[in-house]
């Protein structure tokens, strides 16, 4: 794996973890309460927060065992939604202090789309629960406001997001161009190979392994295993050949200025160092693949085509 | 398109949250004209100036001035109206999102924890506490947010097209091009260039229209990138320096506007000694249509041979049977040459 995804991935894991001590400290604080409600002797308020408690400390084990699912963010709203809506209302008469609260929470929690949505479906429940009686509209019309404000700054955020997978040209998983930079570099390429006379080759490889492997040994294992035979590929490669993903477990190997003898010595080269390439628990990584090579009268389309049909066809004589 | 329909969902949710406010001011007002009342209006009426111009939002000290004002705003709010912007407290773990600069963040939730202190003291000891927990709980969840989103800049800085539309890579890719391309072209013994390209009257709409003229005058094997100051930039590969200068003519005329260009000659050249910031200094300013630069120093001699010997044994003898191979599949080759598009 190069540097800088394996610094992506430590930062990432980092902030996972930092999340999982936030939910625990806040386990630990509803858990405090529940131990005052118990020392005062309040035995009818002492359900919700332990059940708060036990939930919290549940999400925080699963957001610790994986950090991608978003059920540990859905089980910590559950507790504190149980929490506002139990224990908030008639505590703080007079002023409406907890209705913002469940709706940042959401927010902060959850993906944008849902976290509007489940906003704007409890927003009834939240003002009947926790707004004051008098003045309804205008606390409806503030509430709003508040939810609109806050959802800003996450709107902007996943706009940015979008842009940038978008405007990507590398892979995040493993050191290759995506399907997207791939295309439109085949077409560039093909023009270059047209325009100085060239021969221009590509191998399309199939890497039958790793469909199963995520099934077989996680997604770390397939992830490992993927950046490992980029790795592999790349090393074997020249300096200008270009290495593309063009499907999950699909590459494209571009290799300019290359005919067709250069390109099977490439082939054999590719899969005996791929083979060679063996991993503790999954053994050498297998590796098929097929030669295309570019004819003077192709055209983009064409030769498209034909790399998309080799690729199709590398993966049905694996089934 | 599709990020184009985001841009609009965005500008409408912060134009609908800017007419709440601005509405609720009004009815504030109408009862009586207070101090909050005044500060919604002003907040409604940032709120519309962002969702109108969402361009200005790109700018530094306006995302700064903007971020600063709600966050005060805010604080305002719930302490001077605590009996109906109370809720506005929570507020403040959102704007942890958006830490750029690096003092906003903290400021912002500096401000935050000393309304919620201010606004929660009277109230006792535990209501203190218990708001200060909950408050510094909603700060770190967003603070994680916003380290989320560094680094969505930190790959935004990195990424390697700049329109999701068109083939127009940025100045990242450029230079993680550069070396593979000028190894590429000496190997093959081929012509290769950079053209810089801006036009004579600047402004964005005059480069706008030298992009789009660009896109179907260069052919699809000249790349074309979009440096990180806004000025183009195209590599220009051919058989020999008299065909380059052939085709840069040719390319120049096909804009059809008038513009500078510079060129740089790239062939045997150590990539790192190219600074694209002072090439692209006062482009348009240049007297002559095109500017022919001095070729750059060469590859230090260390680093050249330490190409060729990267790798292990049998890299390098693949790289050797390679190369005659290729070579000789040349001949086979039938020479065609045309424009796909």
């Amino acid at each position: 794996m190069s540097p800088l995804h394996s610094l992506a991935h430590r930062e990432r894991r980092e902030l996972a973890n930092r999340k999982t001590l936030i939910m625990l400290l806040a386990a630990a604080v509803i858990a405090t309460y529940a131990l005052w409600r118990y020392l005062v002797g309040d035995f009818e308020h002492i359900l919700t927060p332990v059940l708060a408690t036990l939930l919290m400390a549940i999400a925080a084990g699963l957001n610790h065992l994986d950090d991608e699912q978003p059920l540990p963010s859905y089980l910590t709203l559950i507790a504190s939604y149980l929490m506002l809506a139990l224990e908030a209302p008639g505590t703080y008469p007079g002023m409406s202090l907890w209705l913002g609260l469940p709706s940042v929470l959401t927010l902060l929690l959850l993906p944008l789309a849902p976290a509007m949505l489940l906003n704007l479906v409890l927003a009834p429940l939240w003002l009947w629960l926790l707004g004051q009686q008098e003045d309804n509209f205008g606390e409806i019309l503030r509430y709003l406001c508040l939810l609109l404000v806050a959802s800003q700054p996450f709107v902007i955020n996943s706009l940015q997001a979008g842009v940038m997978s978008l405007t990507a040209s590398e892979e995040t998983e493993c050191n290759a161009f995506n399907a997207r930079t791939g295309q439109q570099r085949l077409i560039s390429e093909a023009a270059r190979a047209r325009a100085l006379d060239q021969p221009f080759s590509i191998l399309v490889v199939y890497l039958p392994q790793l469909d199963m492997l995520g099934e077989q040994f996680g997604e770390d294992r397939r992830v490992e295993c993927l950046a490992m035979a980029c790795d592999v590929m790349q090393e074997v490669s020249r300096q200008g050949d270009l290495l593309c993903r063009s499907d999950k477990s699909s590459f494209w190997l571009m290799l300019p200025n290359t005919g067709e003898a250069g390109a099977l010595i490439m082939r054999e080269r590719l899969t005996a160092a791929l083979a060679a390439a063996t991993q503790p628990e999954t053994g050498s990584i297998i590796a098929r693949a097929r030669l295309v090579t570019y004819k003077a009268d192709d055209t983009t389309q064409k030769l498209e085509q034909r790399l998309l049909a080799s690729q199709l066809a590398l993966m049905d004589l694996n089934e | 398109m599709e990020i184009k329909f985001k841009v609009r969902l965005s500008q409408f949710v912060c134009l609908l949250g800017s007419v709440l406010l601005l509405l609720e001011a009004a009815r504030q007002i109408s009862i009586g004209l207070t101090l909050t009342a005044l500060l919604l209006a002003v907040g409604g009426t940032m709120l519309l100036v962002v969702s109108l111009a969402h361009e200005l939002f790109t700018l530094r000290w306006f995302r700064t001035l903007v971020m600063l004002s709600v966050a005060l705003i805010m604080s305002a709010l719930v302490l001077l109206a605590p009996q109906q912007h109370l809720m506005w407290l929570w507020g403040f773990a959102v704007l942890l999102l958006y830490p750029r600069p690096r003092w906003l963040a903290p400021a912002c939730a500096l401000i935050g924890l000393v309304t919620t202190w201010l606004a929660l003291a009277q109230l006792g000891s535990d209501w203190l506490s218990l708001g200060i927990g909950i408050t510094a709980t909603l700060m770190a969840l967003g603070a994680i947010g916003g380290r989320r989103q560094q680094q969505v800049w930190m790959q935004l800085e990195r990424r390697g097209r700049r329109d999701s539309s068109r083939a127009i890579w940025s100045q990242y890719q450029l230079m993680r091009d550069l070396p593979r391309e000028i190894a590429r072209a000496d190997r093959e013994d081929i012509h290769i260039e950079l053209i810089l390209l801006a036009p004579v009257n600047t402004g964005r709409l005059a480069n706008r229209r030298l992009m789009n003229t660009l896109d179907s005058a260069a052919l699809p094997h000249e790349t074309r990138y979009q440096l990180d100051d806004g000025a183009l930039a195209v590599l220009l590969v051919t058989r020999g320096e008299r065909m380059a200068s052939l085709r840069r003519r040719q390319l120049i005329e096909h804009l059809a506007m008038p513009i500078r260009a510079r060129v740089q000659p790239l062939n045997d050249s150590d990539p790192n000694a190219l600074d694209l910031k002072r090439l692209s200094a006062h482009l348009s300013d240049e007297p002559q249509p095109i500017t022919l630069l001095p070729p750059l120093p060469r590859k230090p001699a260390d680093a050249s041979s330490d190409e060729t010997s990267t790798g292990d044994a049998p890299t390098d003898h693949g790289r050797d049977i390679l190369k005659p191979a290729s070579a000789a599949d040349k001949v086979a080759v039938a020479p065609s040459r045309g424009n796909d598009h």
